[in-house]
């Protein structure tokens, strides 16, 4: 087992920008505001009422995130079964949220999706025990943080990593990228994970603003 | 540990308890139907593909219960009073590497169920050609 520190409880208001997961930024800012995944009109980008800076906003009120990424997109990591729906846990910040498992029997994978109509990721990051991984980044312009998740091994190739991205005041979408027990030809380490979830997490903002 | 029968004998394999335990976490009627009181599951040759299918379906399920699990680690949300975080605490501390293990010995005896199966699969396909070949070998 990977020695972690154990999580304090405190619940911080920032993220706190912290080395471990690395990986490339995947695409570029969206400078056309995206329509929402509802076909309504999107909303403008830039300032709104809570000032985060987005390029658009994504209404994922409703939004089925076993459809988040379409089959070709999901090609690009090798998915090769069927998605299986579930949802958060009752003690989550985001309970009840619909969520999603997508796995990869060929590369030893799993990524899972989740979509929130109402906890945003200022909330989220407030509710949820602090990382010392959490490093904010951003997504497709879209400001995002990313951790690894607690239950990580990587010499047994058992490693998580997540993205959770802001799309609306009070919405968000989290990409959790992970592994257990791969085979040593299989394992990647924690940044590729993270990087993973990152580029999962693209996809399916593409996909949700219906690009 | 899970073994096989031998090439040439009725049974298409036979599989050690574990193999029970795991399809009936993948809710596999057949194959617990097939299981036999010593905890083995017996596998006939022609049910082999369908035995793969259970256990690829369970490890599957699995696989996602894991996911959700580790997610609803990672979005915990402490209720905020004493005792809804010593319960995070002692979870955090003790909880996450004993959880960890027990998904990693479910899923490595899943995998490792469906590799014997495949490899059970494609000796008797080998062992089936082989006697097709000899059958039609011209009498001298």
């Amino acid at each position: 087992m990977n020695p972690r520190p154990a999580l304090a409880l405190t619940a911080v208001l920032a993220a706190v920008v912290v080395a471990g997961c690395g990986g490339t930024e995947n695409g570029s800012p969206t400078t056309a505001p995206p329509t929402t995944s509802a076909g309504a009109p999107p909303s403008p980008g830039g300032s709104n009422g809570s000032g985060t800076q987005r390029p658009g906003e994504i209404d994922l009120a409703g939004a089925d995130p076993c459809a988040a990424v379409t089959e070709q997109q999901a090609a690009a990591w090798a998915v090769d079964r069927a998605p299986i729906a579930k949802q958060m846990g009752a003690s989550t910040a985001i309970a009840g949220a619909p969520s999603c498992v997508f796995g990869s029997s060929a590369e030893q994978t799993t990524f899972l999706i989740a979509t929130s109509g109402d906890v945003g990721l200022p909330d989220f990051v407030e509710a949820t025990p602090p990382s010392p991984t959490r490093e904010e980044v951003e997504v497709d312009g879209f400001p995002a943080v990313v951790q690894e998740g607690v239950t990580s091994a990587p010499e047994r190739g058992s490693g998580e990593c997540y993205a959770v991205v802001d799309v609306a005041d009070g919405q968000l979408l989290l990409v959790q990228f992970s592994q257990v027990a791969a085979g040593a030809d299989k394992r990647l380490p924690l940044d590729s994970l993270c990087a993973k979830a990152r580029e999962v997490a693209a996809a399916a903002l593409t996909t949700l603003q219906g690009g | 540990m899970p073994f096989f029968s031998g090439v040439g004998e009725p049974v298409g394999a036979v599989i050690g308890a574990a193999a029970g335990a795991a399809a009936g976490a993948g809710a596999a009627a057949a194959a617990q139907a097939a299981a036999s009181s010593s905890g083995r599951l017996r596998i006939e040759p022609d049910q082999v593909d369908g035995a793969i299918t259970v256990f690829r379906n369970a490890l599957a399920n699995v696989e996602a219960e894991v996911a959700q699990a580790r997610s609803d680690i990672t979005a915990f949300a402490p209720a905020g009073d004493a005792v809804s975080n010593d319960v995070a605490s002692a979870f955090n501390e003790v909880g996450t590497t004993n959880a960890l293990a027990a998904w990693e010995g479910a899923i490595e005896q899943l995998r490792s169920i469906i590799e014997q199966l495949e490899a059970a699969k494609q000796q008797h396909l080998t062992t089936d050609a082989g006697n097709a070949g000899m059958l039609q070998q011209p009498s001298a």
